[in-house]
């Protein structure tokens, strides 16, 4: 070969490969998709599985928490921008899909809904290797023997899985729980006590596990799905603390299926993404990986007899040979009926401390969005649309805020008691009469919302601050704060909703001490509300 | 620069190969060649969805008989009602939406511009359980025939489940279960499989006879006590069929579905086949009903689509990948090609069920319950 011709040679293989290397560029997967999937918070231990898979599959999967039964309404509102969902529980695909948007559902794992109760406490009730049912529990949790906690039945399937239990088993388990048992005082008045006797709510299942662990001396039990109580019992031997023994309650049980479906807009490429994680969590690779996480995975049944016993331990109660019979829920529209009684008559009553920023930045969109979302929740035909309507011996008291608390000596005209909703609405006008100005205290304003709830606060209601601001305390005391949350026995949480510039940096620690939790409202004010809401 | 040069010339004319290559060959390829494919579009009942998808058949479909199947998933009933001018073929999962479909186009029909063909069939059957099977075979309730498959007296089963106390599982022979003997269905009033089991119930109540519009009215109360007795019922035959796989035993002890599901199941699941059949069984009810896919075809692309679908490899691939026995004269389904234990070469029992008329009646009056 000559000189030149090697030369030119040389060019035209430079050639081939920069094209060769342009076309491989635009062909490598071609563009990339994102999925984005709303899921019960129970999956959330799950997330490095499908972030495995979207690393190589040059697909982008954002996933968003929420409670089940909060899925279900967002379903029924057009699935809001999500590709996929993914709830405990079909009946909540079904309940919500009515605009027939969900396609190619498949059960993913199964995991039956438990009452996980400290080792100790269930042997001293003698509930060892015997069934147990609703009534015991409710036995046990009335003479004080039993101080437990479970999720809000109107947000999350974990909660309503146990409410219809309790209805059917307080019903005396006919064969299926009917409108009539729903005005059957006899049944309704049992109901009542055993959820009057929950310590602590929360909206979703994976966040009432985070919060058992952080207050295990204060609680005995949880309900929640037999694979949250195997994750609390490892994260228990860990830490050296004695684990929960799980409850199948007898004539109140449920299975959770976890469908995942997709929810069609015509976008074939996203259907094609969504179809090959679906695949990919029913491999076989996956679904063993599930099982030794404690999600039943059998191909028949919720057989365990290819399960690792030491994630299926039978010390922590549970029983591979066992045939777990749940209850039969009830049809539809009891369902419904049953969700509505539970919010407005059955569950705890909700003591709530609003705490809301005024503050000269608010001005813009920031008072606007805040009086909208108070509007959702104080405006009960509103409210009715998320089942976060008031209970007759609900408790609901507003505090606003800039660099000082703006009605302080006027606290019991923004007070309501019960649930009238002409006084609620009233109450949501005076809101929307307010304008916003000066800066910003979050310390004494949280402090006297604290300080008023001790005082505000009946033996039957669940407690709560819901803090709202969109900005950074210049004002106010940090130290009084953190004193005052010290100095108190410290059940009342404080959720904080942050907006604008609002710094985590100082409400994290606010919410840490108080067993709360922060939900970012810079996107969706209204929706953080309704979620805060939700927890209490 | 005459290296650059030629380097940026060289690259020229790569670039214009590429795209000859990738761009233009295949529009002119495609030109020279058309595809003729003739576009067929179908209403059908989401149970025949894998058939349908099934890459086989969309290449045999192609190759044989120049066809592109595309569909609407709609209910069979459903089918009936809706406005079906834009497209070429209704293809439901029972013979009431045939008949509410001929009753609204009599004409057509008998012109023959509508003409109809039952493709495949599927029975109702009873799926359940290894340990309560065995149960209920002691009993002789279930009753295993010398053929090998599993056998329940529709008559006796009805009478079960309209008895007043409900018998418990205890009292018919299984412990391991409490609460009431049951045999669970898709809801009615909104899936075929269920809808065909209240169709031999109501067939049952009227004596063992095929139930006419006054005998259905008659038994009307029954049939929704047991309705109401379910409570919370699946919206669709496949989701209950997934259900009572994944759920168990204890969940879902007894259902009634098409004999289609568990066929397309195993054989979905080969590998693990000696498990599942070793775990779950078929029953069949005696006398049971049919559910019948009648292609209705339309147009001109849709009577080409029916001629395509007497295909005896389709039907091959129906029965042996999907579970779906022919409709057609003189084809044969033989259950040991599948190698399935359990499963009847031939379903002999059947009756018809009640006409369209006595089933809307039904479904309007469990809808109000």
């Amino acid at each position: 070969m000559t000189r030149k011709a090697s030369r030119s040679f040389c060019h035209f293989g430079s050639a081939v490969l920069i094209i060769l290397l342009f076309a491989t560029a635009c062909s490598g997967g071609g563009p990339s998709t994102t999925l984005h999937i709303v899921s019960g918070s129970e999956n959330r231990p799950l997330e490095p599985i499908i972030q495995e898979w979207a690393r190589s599959h040059n697909t982008t999967v954002e996933m968003t928490y929420q409670g089940s039964v909060d899925i279900a309404r967002m379903l029924q509102n057009g699935g809001a921008s999500f590709d996929g969902v993914w709830p405990a529980n079909r009946l909540w695909i079904d309940f919500g899909d009515t605009q027939n948007i969900v396609r190619h559902d498949a059960s993913i794992m199964r995991s039956p809904v438990v009452l996980g109760v400290k080792r100790s406490i269930a042997e001293s009730l003698g509930w060892l290797d015997r069934d147990v049912t609703l009534s015991d529990i409710l036995a046990a949790a009335e003479s004080d023997d039993l101080r437990f906690m479970m999720t809000s039945a109107t947000q999350s399937n974990s909660g309503a899985s146990f409410y219809f239990g309790a209805l059917n088993a307080f019903a005396g388990s006919p064969e299926v729980v009917t409108s009539a048992h729903l005005e059957d005082s006899a049944v309704t008045e049992q109901v009542e006590r055993i959820l009057g006797e929950v310590d602590r709510s929360s909206g979703s299942s994976g966040f009432l596990k985070d919060l058992f662990l952080q207050q295990f001396d204060r609680f005995d039990a949880m309900v929640n799905y037999e694979a949250v109580i195997i994750e609390t019992n490892q994260a228990l031997l860990r830490s050296g603390r004695e684990p929960l023994y799980a409850i199948y309650p007898v004539d109140g049980l449920t299975i959770a299926d976890s469908p995942l479906g997709y929810i069609d807009r015509g976008e074939e490429a996203k259907e094609e993404a969504f179809l090959a994680l679906q695949q990919h969590l029913l491999s076989e690779t996956v679904q063993r990986q599930l099982l030794a996480q404690g999600r039943r995975t059998s191909l028949l049944g919720i057989d365990l007899s290819s399960a690792d016993r030491d994630v299926f331990r039978s010390e922590w109660g549970i029983d591979a040979d066992r045939v777990l019979q749940p209850i039969r829920l009830p049809n539809r529209e009891v369902i419904g009926q049953a969700l509505n009684l539970y919010q407005i008559a059955f569950r705890r009553p909700s003591c709530t401390i609003y705490v809301l920023d005024f503050s000269g930045s608010m001005a813009e969109r920031g008072e606007a969005d805040l009086k909208a979302a108070m509007r959702t929740l104080l405006n009960q035909s509103i409210a009715q649309q998320y089942l976060l309507q008031g209970h007759p011996e609900d408790v609901t008291q507003v505090i606003l805020f800039n660099e000082s608390i703006i009605n302080q000596n006027d606290l019991s005209r923004w007070r309501v008691v019960g649930s009238d909703a002409d006084d609620l609405l009233h109450l949501s006008r005076q809101i929307e009469a307010v304008g916003s100005g000066g800066n910003t205290n979050i310390f004494d304003s949280t402090r006297l919302a604290l300080e008023e709830m001790t005082r505000l606060r009946t033996p039957e209601c669940l407690p709560a601050v819901i803090l709202m601001t969109d900005g950074q305390d210049n004002s106010g005391d940090r130290a009084a704060l953190e004193r005052y949350i010290r100095s108190r026995e410290n059940d009342i949480p404080v959720f904080a909703i942050m907006f604008g510039s609002a710094d985590s940096a100082q409400l994290d620690p606010i919410v840490t001490q108080t067993f709360g939790r922060t939900f970012d409202g810079r996107s969706d004010l209204v929706t953080a509300f309704r979620e805060a809401k939700g927890y209490n | 620069m005459n290296n650059r040069l030629a380097f940026v010339r060289s690259l020229i004319v790569l670039a214009f190969a590429v795209f000859v290559l990738v761009v233009l060959l295949p529009t002119i390829i495609e030109q020279v060649t058309p595809r003729t494919l003739t576009p067929v579009t179908c209403f059908i009942g989401s149970e025949k969805d894998d058939f349908l998808k099934n890459p086989e058949v969309v290449r045999l479909l192609a190759d044989r008989y120049s066809l592109e199947v595309s569909y609407s998933r709609v209910g069979s009933i459903e089918q009936a009602f809706i406005d079906s001018s834009q497209v070429d073929c209704l293809w439901p999962s029972n013979t009431s939406a045939l008949e509410i479909y001929r009753s609204q186009h009599q004409q057509d029909f008998d012109s023959g511009r509508i003409s109809y063909e039952t493709i495949f069939n599927s029975p109702i059957v009873l799926f359940s359980w290894t340990p309560l099977v065995q149960a209920l075979v002691d009993q002789g309730l279930f009753v295993v025939q010398p053929e090998g498959y599993t056998t329940v007296d529709t008559t006796r089963l009805i009478e079960l489940l309209t008895r007043t106390p409900k018998p418990t599982w205890a009292e018919v022979g299984v412990d391991d279960l409490f609460g009431s003997f049951n045999v669970i269905t898709s809801d009615p009033t909104r899936s075929n499989s269920g809808n065909m089991f209240y169709g031999l119930f109501a067939n049952m109540l009227a004596g063992g006879q095929v139930a006419s519009l006054e005998a259905v009215r008659e038994n009307l109360p029954a049939l929704r006590q047991y309705y109401e007795n379910q409570g919370y019922m699946e919206e669709s035959s496949g989701i209950l069929f997934e259900r009572f796989i994944n759920t168990g035993m204890g969940a879902h002890p007894i259902i009634a579905n098409y004999e289609s599901l568990l066929i397309e199941f195993v054989v979905q699941h080969r590998e693990q086949m000696d498990t599942v059949l070793s775990q779950i069984h078929v029953i069949y009810p005696t006398p049971t009903v049919w559910s019948s896919h009648p292609l209705i075809a339309r147009t001109d692309a849709g009577k080409k689509f029916l001629e395509a679908l007497r295909d005896e490899r389709l039907q091959q691939i129906a029965w042996e990948q999907h579970g779906f026995r022919s409709g057609l004269l003189g084809i044969e389904n033989d259950p040991s090609i599948l190698s399935l234990t359990g499963i009847a070469a031939e379903i002999t029992s059947v009756i018809p069920l009640p006409r369209a008329e006595g089933i809307i009646e039904m479904l309007d009056y469990l809808r109000q319950s």
